[in-house]
Parts: structure tokens; sequence; C-alpha cells
């Protein structure tokens, strides 16, 4: 299968690199902040920091908010994690708004595959 | 705290090299956590694909290079590399580590001759117009997927992004301009990641008191990378770093037969 590819690069930034570069952007910057919030408040309250120290809390444990470093830390490990996610779902916002059908399509496989990962998580 | 500020310098040391080489940093990141901190490897990968994450983060964010991504290319060869992702990281809970630390030390093997390969091919097509290309022509398709599903499996398994399988496969396989090839796989490679870390966040192998000092000093290192990237002469830092990465891959290998 042959394909010339619909990259074009003399007509500068279309709206799909601008809204992946804001998306990362912004959700990179919010994970690290809860991270190193968590963090800190991890350092400064429970004893000497040691390796490896607690694991993630679960998916289905986030919510009850036991403990806040750990709480906030895993919020931004998932927050981050979820990046590739968002940046699939942009994607599709445009493919659907340009009409680009066969990219939707093939953007909204590839969601249903992260969808199913994080699933397996629970 | 110590142990914390190793973490960070140690993670900002890998992103800056992932970044000064084209690679993620989980090649330099798995090794550095497995033998100077004594993790369990699977830990370590977990670690590591958050890194990945990270560092493709960063630079979407922050480099301006990131915009020569073939956002379609990737999608469609993220068909296979996701779901074998998703593959590696549940056959990774299946493998003794020992096993992974032996693959580990091969892939830091072959990623040493890729990066001499790609020292060679950047130089032979660094004009601008071989880098990026106004229209090309996409060939081979079978091949190109069948050797991104083969990137999923190493990075689902091992925790790195595998863009050393997947910028060959796009540049020399499906003839994608280099530096489309190297943007698009930088995009590609934070799919990746996030299509096996859930795994490994489901089976308890992420740890935010490793995972947070690592990727912050990785993400930040990722940036500063590819900032200072096009003002250095890189040829003495790769041939540097490939001697390393052989060191690395014969220690690993030396510790796992041990």
């Amino acid at each position: 299968m042959k394909e010339r590819s619909s990259n074009s690069r003399n007509q500068g930034p279309g709206p799909i690199d601008k809204g992946m570069r804001l998306i990362s952007l912004v959700l990179s910057l919010s994970a690290l902040a809860l991270m190193v919030s968590g963090f800190i408040l991890l350092l400064l309250g429970e004893g000497a920091y040691q390796l490896p120290g607690a694991r993630a809390l679960r998916l289905s444990k986030l919510i009850s908010w036991s403990s806040p470093p750990i709480t906030l830390m895993s919020l931004g490990i998932v927050l981050l994690s979820l990046l590739p996610t968002a940046r699939i779902l942009l994607g599709i916002g445009v493919y659907l708004s340009s009409r680009e059908l066969k990219n939707l399509l093939v953007a909204a496989i590839v969601l249903l595959e992260l969808l199913l990962s994080l699933r397996l998580s629970f | 705290m110590f142990t914390a500020l190793t973490l960070f310098l140690g993670g900002l040391l890998a992103g800056l090299l992932g970044a000064l080489m084209g690679l993620g940093g989980g090649i330099f990141l798995v090794p550095m956590l497995k033998l100077f901190f004594g993790l369990p490897i699977r830990i370590a990968v977990g670690t590591s694909l958050v890194g990945v994450i990270a560092t493709s983060a960063g630079v979407a964010a922050f480099s301006p290079k990131a915009e020569a991504a073939d956002v379609g290319l990737a999608l469609r060869l993220e068909l296979p590399t996701a779901g074998a992702a998703i593959a590696g990281g549940i056959l990774a809970g299946a493998f003794p580590p020992r096993v992974l630390e032996i693959v580990f030390a091969g892939v830091v093997f072959f990623t040493a001759i890729y990066t001499i390969y790609k020292g060679r091919r950047h130089l032979a097509g660094s004009s601008a117009e071989r880098m990026f290309g106004q229209e090309y022509v996409l060939r081979h398709w079978a091949i190109g997927l069948s050797g991104a599903g083969l990137a999923g499996i190493v990075s689902g398994l091992l925790g790195v992004g595998g863009g050393f399988i997947k910028v060959p496969v796009m540049y020399s396989i499906m003839e994608a301009p280099l530096g489309v090839a190297t943007a698009t796989s930088n995009f590609m490679v934070g799919i990746t990641a996030g299509a096996s870390v859930f795994v490994y966040y489901g089976r308890g192998d992420v740890y935010p008191a490793v995972v947070i000092p690592a990727v912050t000093g990785v993400f930040l290192g990722a940036i500063a990378g590819a900032s200072i990237l096009p003002r250095l002469k890189v040829k003495w830092i790769r041939e540097s770093l490939i001697l390393v990465m052989l060191w690395m891959g014969a220690y690993m290998l030396f510790e796992a037969l041990r």
C-alpha cells in the first residue's frame, strides 16, 4: 500500500499541532504540580524517605483520600499517563471537524486500545 | 533526601542524554535504576514508562521540531504498536526478572549500533529538504506496521520508547524524511508508553517515591536537551555515549547472569 502523506510543512503549524502543544503543556505541568506537591508533603510529614516506598494507589482508591501525599502523587502520575489519551481525543476532535474520516477511524481504534489498557489497571 | 536528589539528577541526565541522542530517556533510566539504586527491573520499567510519557510531553510542549510530526502516519503505526505494548506489559509480569534483564542488555547493545547508524545517516541526509521534505510517498506499509508492532512489544516489555526501531522503520523502510521520522517517533513513543503504563500501574509496579524525582528530572532534562541540541556539536557526545551504552549493556548482562 502506498500513501502520499497529507503532511504539509509550508503552511506553518496547523490546528492539530497547536492543540497538541497546548494540551501537552497544560497537562504535563498540572501533573508535575500534583506530583511535586505530594512529594513535598511526603518529605515533610512521613519520616525518612526510602526506596521504593509505598505503591501508587489503585485507580479505584484514588477518591478515598486516605493519605494526601500518596493520593496527590498518584493523581499526578495518572494525569500524566492520561496525556497520550488526551492527545488522541484532540486528534479525533480535529478530524471530526475537518471530516477526515479515515484518520478519524484510525484515531478511534487507537483510543479504544488506550482505554482497554486503562480498564486493565482497575 | 540525598537519594531523592540523586534520582532527580539521574533522571535529568537520562532526559538530557536521551534528547541529545534522539532517544527516550528509558534506555538510560532503566539500567540506572536497576544497577545504581538496586530496584527490581519491573519497578524500573514502570518508572521509565512514565518518564517516556514525560519526555514526549516535554518535546511536544517546548520543541518547535515537534510540529514536523506526521500525526496521520503516527496513528496508523500506533494501531499495532499500542496493542503490542499492552501485550508486552502483560508478558513482563510472566517472565522472570532475569530474562527481562538479559533482553534489556541486548536492546542496549542494539541501541548503540542504531546510534552509530543514525549518526552516519544524519550526515548523509542533513539538508533541510532531505530532513523534512515537502511531499513524500510512504511505502512498504506491511513491513512498517510489523516493525511498529515489534517496537510496541519492546516498549511494553522493557520500558523504552522504541524510537530506535521506529525511526529506522519510518526512514529507511517507509521512506519518510529523517526529520519527519524523528518527530513522528517522538510523538508515538508517548502513546506507546501510555498504552502499557497502566498495565504496570495496575500490577503495582509504579512507586511514586521513585517515579516523581526521576520523572521530574527526565522532563526537565528532555526540555534542556531539546533546547541546547541545535547549539552543540553532538558527534563527540554521541561517540562517548555509545561507549557508555556498551558498558551498561555488558554490566547488565553480567549482573543478570551472575
